[in-house]
Parts: structure tokens; sequence; C-alpha cells
């Protein structure tokens, strides 16, 4: 879509954050410390100066000096001794020549790459966030017609024998991507493990609420898993699941009464990252007010497994009435900035009453999916209807799945395929994010 | 893992505990430290850097002046 834009559209510029220097990776074992051979550092000094004629100063000898380091960095060349890194100025000639060079036999250049300017790892999410909601704004001034449905045309999705309406929104019905040797791990009240529309797809399941057994006796975390990975031809009724080939990684950590404590989520959180999951759902949330902060322990968690290659989506919370004027915080660990937080959307795509939304600047909804009337999995082998931006997660867990079966695998292209695919609505970026949760057909 | 401090009582506040990211030292060090500032160590995530436990109320200054420590939290309570 962005391709076909016209030339007075501003436009998404994949070369934005290059910083216009180059990364030199050396295979030169300069050595660290008392182990380090200064010749070997000369030699991948001398290399560079060979190949493309780019001089460099080795870090370790402007240590002391911060003005030449000042200088190494900002306009010549610097070669991190501990790291073996070169970073450098190079134009596209040059550039040119070092990439040739590595193909050469012996050659003391590994791999060259552009660099970028780098987010803070704990604003990983925020930083893609706020480069779409730029590119939307902007669009949304230059062109509006193409960022929002047709004035006077309102989505009305039903159920039908087919699927459910949160699968025709969602785009996932006509997607030809089934989420095929993605990891999703439901973080929730456990699951019926032999329910028929996804025992198949259960790969690993663990209880980390002391004395239960990840056996559901709630019903919340069947019907999570559900829509996530229920079966394209269930036992009974429409198709359900986002992502029926996905693999699911059940970890109980809310009891059968629902509840759950900060300390067995993260439990399971960690079993996720450790069974190399590249999604983690998780429908839970405690309640905030605006003036609340995330959670450092939930935002480390939530950066060790984005760094591990997995992202987390949590639901933005159902504690609003939007039609007496009350809008809530986003709840915790939803609020955390390196974790998706997924508002619900009802048949007419409509932001759901109950529906968490954006209250203080930083802390908001990313993105948002069908939560209202959503029929899925229920323990006994049967389905049933449950409302809630705990239903609006597990449909973006699914839809990530099937981004991950188009070859996407790392987090940070997950993460910005989510958010720059998603549909735009007629609604506020606070309570909706970037749009309805989109697959690609 | 036995700690001299109890792990009930009225005063006492379950926490997260944050480690910093830069941590030097083994686990079992890092667990004699923050044993020794009150803390009674349940869980540690050596993955996340997180430490789970339970302390005094009148302690928990104390355990987040710890050079080793990013922040202390109160656990909470998390629903459907």
């Amino acid at each position: 879509m962005i391709d076909a834009l016209g030339d007075d559209v501003p436009r998404w510029d994949p070369f934005a954050d290059l910083t216009g220097r180059t990364l030199v990776v050396m295979d030169v074992d300069v050595g660290v410390g008392r182990r380090r051979r200064p010749s070997r550092a000369a030699e991948a000094a001398a290399a560079l100066a060979d190949v493309a004629g780019v001089a460099v100063v080795a870090s370790d000898d402007v240590a002391d000096d911060e003005a030449g380091l000042l200088e190494a960095e900002e306009s010549g060349g610097l070669l991190l001794t501990e790291l073996g890194i070169a970073v450098v100025p190079a134009d596209p000639d040059q550039t040119q020549a070092l990439r040739a060079s590595v193909a050469d036999a012996g050659s003391a250049v590994m791999h060259v790459e552009a660099e970028r300017w780098a987010y803070p790892a704990n604003d990983f999410l925020a930083g893609y966030r706020h480069g779409v909601t730029n590119l939307l704004d902007s669009l949304q001034a230059a062109r509006p017609s193409l960022v929002a449905p047709l004035a006077g045309v309102q989505a009305a999705w039903t159920d039908d024998s087919v699927s459910t309406w949160g699968l025709k929104a969602t785009g996932a019905l006509g997607s030809r991507f089934t989420g095929r040797g993605c990891r999703v791990s439901v973080l929730d009240t456990g699951i019926d493990l032999a329910h028929p529309d996804m025992a198949a797809q259960i790969g690993a399941s663990r209880s980390f609420v002391p004395d239960e057994t990840v056996d559901d006796g709630h019903g919340h975390g069947t019907h999570c898993a559900g829509t996530v990975a229920g079966s394209s031809t269930p036992v009974a009724g429409p198709r359900y699941g986002v992502a029926p080939e996905a693999e699911l990684h059940i970890g109980k950590v809310l009891s059968n009464q629902g509840r759950g404590r900060d300390g067995w989520i993260l439990a399971g959180i960690e079993w996720a990252i450790l069974g190399d999951c590249h999604v983690i759902s998780m429908s839970l949330g405690s309640r905030t007010s605006p003036t609340d902060p995330p959670s450092t322990a939930y935002e480390r968690a939530a950066s060790r497994a984005l760094e591990r290659g997995t992202i987390i989506v949590a639901a933005a919370g159902n504690d609003s009435s939007r039609r007496f004027g009350r809008i809530s915080a986003v709840s915790r660990p939803a609020n955390s900035p390196s974790i998706f937080a997924v508002g619900a959307l009802d048949a007419m795509e409509q932001v759901a009453n109950f529906s968490n939304g954006t209250v203080a600047p930083g802390d908001g909804v990313d993105i948002a999916g069908p939560g209202v009337d959503v029929l899925s999995a229920a323990p006994g082998g049967g389905t049933r209807r449950l409302s809630g931006t705990s239903m609006a997660t597990p449909h973006t867990a699914g839809i990530a799945a099937l981004i991950h079966d188009q070859g996407v695998s790392s987090a940070a292209d997950l993460a910005m395929r989510l958010l720059v695919g998603a549909r735009r609505l007629p609604a506020a970026s606070g309570d909706v994010g970037t749009g309805v949760v989109t697959a690609r057909r | 893992m036995i700690s001299p401090n109890s792990s009930e009582g009225p005063d006492r506040v379950r926490v997260l505990v944050t480690l910093r990211a830069d941590l030097a030292g083994t686990e079992e060090e890092l667990i004699r430290e923050l044993d020794e500032a009150g803390l009674s160590v349940e869980e540690v995530s050596s993955v996340l850097g997180i430490v789970t436990g339970t302390v005094e109320r009148t302690a928990m200054e104390r355990l987040e002046a710890l050079p080793s420590i990013e922040a202390v939290e109160p656990e909470g309570e998390v629903t459907i």
C-alpha cells in the first residue's frame, strides 16, 4: 500500500535510521587486557586501509584521551578492540570494496553492514510505536482517505458456519499461512488437555500454581488457547482458531479461581523463553492508576524476552465504562513499554465499552483485536462465548504466529510487522493503537 | 534453600526484586547478600534477573539500597 502512494505523501523510509557510517566485523583476534596483542590491532587497521583506504584509531589507544576518542567516533574511524568491530565513515565505493573483500580467502573483513541509530533496549516497542504512529498521522493529514474507511461505511462482522467474526475481521480466515513452526505460549488458567480442537497442537504444558495441575478448572485459558490455535476443522461449529498449526506451550499461571501472583507469571515467562517460544500471550492483568509507573520487573522480563526472540502480548484490561465516559488506564503488565497492549473491538469495529485506553503519555494501547462475543473452546470439548481484552489478546498472538509463518523470525521484525500491518480504524489511536491486528493473505 | 528469615508474619511483604543487568558474582553470593539484607529468597530467575521472596516492610529500603538491586516492588495479584 505504501508503494502505491503519490509523491506528495510521506513515505515509510527504511533508511531513515541509518547513521551514514559502516560497521565492519573483523576476523582478527586483537585480544583483551593482558592478552591484548597490539600487532593484531595494527593488522586490522592495515587491512581496512588496504581494502578501502579507511583509517581507524584503536579504541584502547585513545581510551584515556577523551577528545581523541570523540574525534574518532564522530569523524574518523574507530576500531573497537575488545569487540573486533570497526565503525568507519566509508563512502559507497569504500563500502563496496569492504563488502567485496569478505569473500576473499584470508580476508580480515568478515561482515559489513550499515550502522543504525538504536532505541534504548527498554524502549524497543516504543520506538516502533512512535515511528508507525508518526507515519499514520502524516498520512492522515496528507491523504485521509488512504488510512480510514469511507465515511458512512461501517464494518459489521458476523459469525457464520465457516468461521467466527474475529477470523474475518483480522483476515485470518483468508490467510494462506497457518502458524506452522511458531511456538506460542499461552500463560493463563491452563487448558483442557483433551479438547479435540487443539489437543494435537499442545507441545508443552506446565503448572506454576501450587497444588494445581495444568488442567483448566476455570475455562478462561482453554478459551484463549482455542483462539490462538484451534483446529481449522473443529469437531462442531465454525472455525475459531487464528493459527491452527501453531504449537501451543501452555503455562498455568492463574489458579482455577482465575487469580495469580506476579511470581507465577514471571516464572511462566521464563519457562516460555527457555522453551524458545516466539510469542507469549497473556490475557491477564491488574488494575493501575494513570500515575502508576510500569513495573520494573515486568519491563525487565519483556526486554529479556525480546533479546531472546520472544514478543509478549497482553490484555489492556477491562476496567473502563465508556458509555459513562470513564476510560481506565492500561493494566499492568500490558502498560510495560516492551509489551504489546491489546484493546478490544466489537463486531462493528467499535471500541468495546470495557476496553482500557491511553490516559497517560507513553502508556497506551498498541493494537486492537476482536474482543466482544467471541466464540472459542470450552473445557469438556465444546465451545462458548466470552468478551474481554482477554479475547483480543490471543487473536493478536495468533496473527503474530501467522506473520512468523511468513518467514519473519526475529522479534524486532515480528513487532514491526504486527504494528505496521494493522488495519487503520476511524478511532483514536489511544484506544486502538495502530488499528485492527491483521493477517497477510 | 534454607533462610534464617521467616517467610511468614503480618509485617512481611512479598516482593519482586529486579537485579541490575550488569551484575557480577555468583548466584550463591547474591542470595547471601539478599538474605543478609532481610530477604527470604523463594525463587531466582537468572534468565530474567528477577528474585521473588518476602521481606519485613521496614527492611525494604535497606534492600533497595543494595548496589546489586535495580528495584524492589511489592508482588501483586493478577486476575483474568
